[in-house]
């Protein structure tokens, strides 16, 4: 980090650094004690931020059409998985996914502020997907203890 | 079912919970984490139960306790009532009176259970399988228009409070 960092520049790195280490962690954990539903959803975010992360537009003219288009086909997924699944923490999911889509055309009818732009993006799309797998995946834990303890001898 | 209902009483109580939660469709791995054991322990466990029962695999010997339990649980409800104390009978029937008319509706009743919090979450799971395909969509599309209210709510929230606190702190001293 350079000295001529203003706090919200610190601020924007922090919160897109933060955000990758909090997709990988909570993709691992999806991956290492979630369910189906759980793994699929952790697959299709983590397979997004890897194409996302690629394919970034660096001309400074928003994330360009490879992200928008990766984000519509994720969203597409997250309905099906939703449909599927029944789960509310899928529906949570789409929802979310569906405000970073919405972020998208948005910015191109409206043209607000790029920062707004680029957090509203990584909120929805980002900080808030990974905060509803989390809760499925911690449900589903919960889930398979109940069924533990049902288990139980009398 | 009645050739193996002495192969059944057999097993162990470890043997029947292990067998349970395998017909719950949870894997070794699962298990022995939940169980605080080791997967070797677990199949030592089912092993046994196998061989008790004289089947092949596990899941068999799943099916044949789930199954065996299953029909055993009427015959003993049946002779319950003759069996019940007027000391049990007393508080069960007082509890009884005092539930709620749908109340045997929502499902056989659990004894005190931990975490009646998750009660609300586990009740909309079977209301979103009642749902169409189209309904659910509709339903996330709700959601979202929601989440952003809820979202705008908080950052105007937050924006106000930080610029109250901002006029106050950059007001001049009286005198």
């Amino acid at each position: 980090m350079t000295e001529d960092m203003t706090p919200l520049m610190i601020a924007h790195q922090i919160w897109r650094f933060g955000g990758h280490i909090a997709a990988l962690v909570c993709c691992t954990w999806a991956f290492w004690r979630g369910g189906v539903h759980e793994r699929t959803a952790a697959g299709l975010i983590a397979a997004g931020w890897l194409l996302s992360a690629l394919l970034t537009s660096r001309t400074g003219h928003g994330p360009g059409i490879y992200v928008i288009s990766i984000d519509v086909i994720i969203l597409l997924a997250f309905f099906a998985l939703a449909v599927w699944s029944r789960k509310l923490w899928t529906f949570f999911l789409a929802a979310c996914m569906l405000n970073s889509v919405l972020s998208h055309f948005t910015e191109h009818l409206i043209h607000f502020e790029r920062f707004s732009y680029v957090t509203a993006i990584g909120f929805w799309g980002g900080w808030a997907t990974l905060i509803c797998l989390a809760t499925g995946v911690n449900g589903h834990i919960r889930q398979q203890k109940c069924q533990a303890a049902t288990a139980l001898p009398a | 079912m009645g050739d193996k209902s002495n192969e059944v009483e057999a097993l162990s109580s470890r043997q029947r919970q292990i067998l349970r939660l395998i017909a719950n469709h949870l894997q070794r791995k699962e298990i022995a984490r939940l169980l605080n054991i080791s997967e070797a322990t677990v199949k030592t466990h089912t092993g046994e139960a196998r061989r008790r029962l004289g089947v092949a695999t596990s899941r068999d010997a799943a099916r044949l306790l789930v199954r065996y339990e299953a029909e055993a649980v009427p015959a003993d409800d049946e002779s319950a009532p003759d069996s019940l104390t007027p000391e049990v009978a007393a508080p069960l029937a007082e509890k009884l009176a005092t539930m709620p008319d749908n109340a045997m509706a929502a499902g056989p009743v659990t004894p005190a259970d931990p975490q009646a919090g998750q009660d609300f979450w586990i009740s909309i799971s079977p209301r979103l399988k009642r749902l169409n395909a189209l309904q659910c969509i509709g339903l996330i599309v709700l959601m979202a228009l929601a989440l952003v209210f809820i979202m705008v709510a908080f950052l105007a929230g937050t924006a106000a409070t930080f610029q109250a606190i901002h006029t106050l702190l950059s007001q001049k001293p009286l005198g």
